[in-house]
């Protein structure tokens, strides 16, 4: 299980993050949604060890995750927003190096990797460098890096970015098995058709609050809202959609 | 050929940006002000040609050198201006020729190709002009005055500062043409993909052609050499010479051998400036489409030399993370223009101190002592090692794409020790070992087996000492770390690297030499360095101990530096 709790972060001049708290279960994807700005990707990166929190704590199965920082990122998977990858490796050779700093035994390591790669329609140009790679391949050898170590808890920061149809649906299906499997998945997304199909609850952030934190069924009950896109409409949607868009065209057209 | 408005304005904005990229790289980086990076360069280059002035002044104040003498001078001027303008081009290299981005780009904006190509061209010829003035920026106003053929009339001295900066502009105009040529080249007739992978090692092969060119040219510019028929083939193949003879004919020289090497400039100029200027505009009217065309994703096979490899770095670290850390600074040391380009200016700064030493040895009127030789001979591994081993170490420290650094900080390279042991390997494989092993074939070749073994033997400690040296406060994982361009104090390390070269080209080779000579000296000498090996590496030990952690941002130098003379502070 894992608990945000009362999680604050500072940046001179802003808060990014207000106390803000939640859990992730094990068996269960949770969904982390929130408008540009709200502080989902902040959050990802504390909860991932790559930033530290002004207040506040995170605690994987009942313990702080500062008290072993390293042992509880060897049990983390995670695909970050931006495609950041070492451009001049191939696809085999970043799972390599990947897999090798995670310390899988190298036989096991490779046996994997060539079954992913082949499984995500990278075998054909596995062995060429990142830098030619679009932007769907580069999130498949992200993902592809993320699920390596078979870690218990897997964090997924705008997961389907540039991923074609198929990609998306085997990948849909593949968070709900490894849920079903018991690891606790956080999914942060902006596609709220994929979070409302994949997710049995959501976390809806708002500059920087909670301000959402339930079962999409119950949610979709309390609000009275038949749709996860109009709920979120209401609860972190300053401004009218419609009446943004007539402004721009209008813009546009000056 | 018209511009119309939108088109000026297009070229400006072009050419500014064209110009920036040339220099704006995360080893010469002026936060983002382009007249600050191209002054920073101008200034250097005015440096080293107020040395070389001081140089002129002292030479010709108070004497006047034999019209013949000063034509060494002459050569020696026209073939530094060749070389620093070759160098200034081979660091333009990828910037050259239109590239995949620029075809992507630009290619989709309402922008003419003629556009593109002239404001290429006009970023290239500012860069190329700045260069060229100011390595000459000081010799280009005060030789003239010192080898004026007649007296000193107001035509003669017109003439003569004339007939120089042709000649410097001619000269520099052929460098860079010579060096475009070679790449137009290449980018036509080999496939996309390959000349991608090859790129950078044509660049490298150029980069050493080029300095050894300029250090190992024989000095011919005296008139016993013109004399000698044997000298006919280096007047032939070696440029500096023909725009030798353009000057000495622009001055007014009815020499006939002056002549012919100034109609081989000229025809020479013309060939190349003809050439590679029809390559580089066919690029536009043919590559941009080409590159665009080219299917993205290139291939790559993994051949026998990559399966090697992986077989050696996997003998050499056992260890999962170590092994990985290995490859990867294997893999971007063998793949990264820039961090190749680094390295191959140290080196290439360690060829041309050995290059120096051995011109001075081959070419000297006077016959060298044997012992001279000798040390000239024991000199060139541990030189050209000291020098690779710091670019190496300085190549750690440019990073290759900071933001994807998350992978390593997820993990735990400090903790296992796998960072600095890779770090360690990684400066004793692709320096120490190379060097080892060529000096052993070489000087196994030259010297009794014996000498040969005891002094490949004293290189590798020097080495492994090195080595312990450059890792002295080292807590990064190669390559991960972000670099701040300017923080390094450039007039201590400066400082520090003469020092170093002084100590090992002055005082250690010395010793060598004459330790070589006894079997008790040669145990004496290996026992002191091996000690002092071993003694670095338990203090650098202790030094990195007090590390947390390892450093994935670099620190800017505090504002405020306190004096640490109260607790806590």
């Amino acid at each position: 299980m894992l608990e945000v709790r009362a999680l604050t972060k500072r940046f001179p001049g802003t808060t990014a993050l207000d106390r803000v708290s939640f859990i992730a279960m094990p068996g269960e994807v949770t969904g982390y949604l929130g408008p540009n700005g709200s502080g989902k990707s902040t959050t990802v990166k504390i909860m991932t060890g790559l930033l530290d929190p002004t207040d506040g704590e995170i605690l994987y199965c009942g313990r702080p995750i500062r008290e072993n920082l390293i042992e509880y990122k060897a049990r983390i998977g995670y695909v970050p927003e931006e495609p950041f990858l070492y451009p001049h490796l191939s696809a085999a050779e970043y799972l390599e190096l990947s897999g090798e700093l995670r310390d899988l035994p190298s036989g096991k390591l490779r046996a994997k990797i060539g079954a992913l790669l082949e499984l995500f329609s990278l075998g054909d140009d596995r062995d060429a460098p990142i830098s030619s790679y679009s932007k769907g391949m580069r999130q498949k050898v992200l993902i592809s890096a993320a699920l390596l170590h078979d870690p218990e808890l897997v964090i997924l920061d705008e997961p389907f970015s540039g991923l074609d149809v198929h990609a998306v649906l085997v990948f849909r299906s593949l968070l709900r098995r490894l849920a079903a499997s018991g690891k606790t998945i956080l999914f942060s997304s902006h596609v709220l058709e994929v979070v409302e199909k994949v997710c049995s609850r959501v976390v809806i952030l708002h500059k920087g609050q909670v301000v959402a934190n339930d079962s999409i069924d119950r949610l979709r009950d309390l609000m009275a809202l038949p749709t996860l896109e109009e709920i979120f409409s209401q609860l972190a949607t300053e401004r009218d959609p419609d009446a943004t868009a007539l402004e721009i065209a209008e813009v546009i057209r000056q | 050929m018209t511009f119309s408005g939108r088109e000026k304005r297009q070229f400006r904005a072009l050419a500014r940006l064209f110009a920036y990229r040339f220099l704006d790289t995360e080893i010469i980086q002026a936060r983002g002000d382009i007249s600050s990076l191209f002054s920073q360069l101008a200034a250097l280059l005015a440096a080293f040609s107020f040395v070389v002035c001081a140089g002129v002044v002292y030479a010709y104040v108070g004497r006047k050198p034999p019209a013949t003498a000063r034509w060494a001078h002459e050569e020696f001027l026209i073939s530094t201006t060749m070389a620093v303008i070759a160098v200034f081009t081979l660091l333009l290299w990828d910037q050259l020729f239109p590239d995949r981005r620029d075809s992507l780009i630009l290619g989709s904006l309402p922008i003419r190709k003629r556009t593109i190509f002239c404001a290429k061209v006009a970023a290239i010829g500012t860069a190329l002009s700045i260069a060229a003035v100011s390595v000459n920026s000081f010799t280009g106003f005060v030789f003239p005055l010192f080898i004026l053929p007649t007296g000193p009339d107001s035509i003669g001295i017109a003439r003569c500062f004339a007939a120089y900066w042709f000649v410097m502009a001619l000269a520099s105009a052929f460098a860079f043409f010579t060096l475009l040529g070679v790449q137009g080249i290449a980018i036509h007739v080999l496939p996309h993909a390959r000349f991608q992978r090859w790129s950078g090692f044509i660049q490298c092969a150029a980069f050493f052609a080029v300095l050894t060119l300029y250090f190992l040219t024989p000095p011919l510019a005296t008139p016993q050499a013109f004399a000698d028929p044997g000298n006919s083939l280096w007047y032939a193949v070696l440029p500096s010479y023909w725009f030798l003879g353009l000057f000495q004919v622009l001055k007014g020289s009815p020499d006939a051998i002056f002549a012919a090497l100034a109609r081989r400039a000229v025809a020479g100029g013309a060939a190349v400036t003809v050439f590679a200027g029809a390559c580089f505009l066919l690029s536009y009217a043919r590559q941009m489409r080409r590159t665009v065309e080219q299917y993205g994703i290139v291939p790559r096979r993994v051949g026998a030399l990559r399966r090697l490899a992986d077989r050696v770095a996997r003998l050499v670290s056992p260890r999962s993370g170590e092994h990985a850390m290995l490859a990867f600074i294997g893999r971007t040391l063998a793949r990264s223009r820039q961090h190749r380009s680094l390295i191959a200016m140290y080196a290439g700064l360690g060829l041309a101190y050995v290059f120096g030493g051995i011109a001075g040895v081959i070419y000297s009127p006077h016959s060298y002592k044997a012992v001279e030789r000798s040390r000239a001979a024991i000199g060139i591994p541990l030189l050209l090692l000291s020098f690779l081993i710091v670019g190496i170490r300085v190549s750690f420290s440019i990073p290759m794409e900071v933001r994807a650094n998350w992978l390593f900080r997820m993990t735990d390279p400090f903790g296992s020790g796998a960072y600095l042991s890779a770090a360690r390997k990684a400066l004793l494989l692709f320096a120490v070992v190379p060097v080892v092993a060529i000096s052993a074939a070489i000087y196994g070749a030259m010297w009794p087996w014996w000498k040969a073994i005891a002094h490949v033997g004293f290189i590798a400690a020097i080495g492994l000492l090195l080595v312990e040296v450059a890792l002295w406060d080292w807590n990064k994982v190669p390559f991960t770390c972000t670099y701040l361009p300017g923080k390094a104090n450039l007039k201590v390390m400066f400082a520090v690297y003469w020092g170093l070269l002084w100590f090992l080209s002055q005082f250690v080779i010395i010793i060598e030499d004459r330790a070589l000579k006894t079997a008790a000296g040669y145990a004496v000498l290996m026992a002191i360095t091996l000690a002092a090996w071993l003694r670095v590496a338990y203090l650098a030990s202790a030094a990195r101990a007090e590390f947390s952690g390892l450093r994935f941002e670099e620190e800017p130098e505090p504002a405020v530096r306190t004096l640490g003379i109260f607790a806590g502070e």
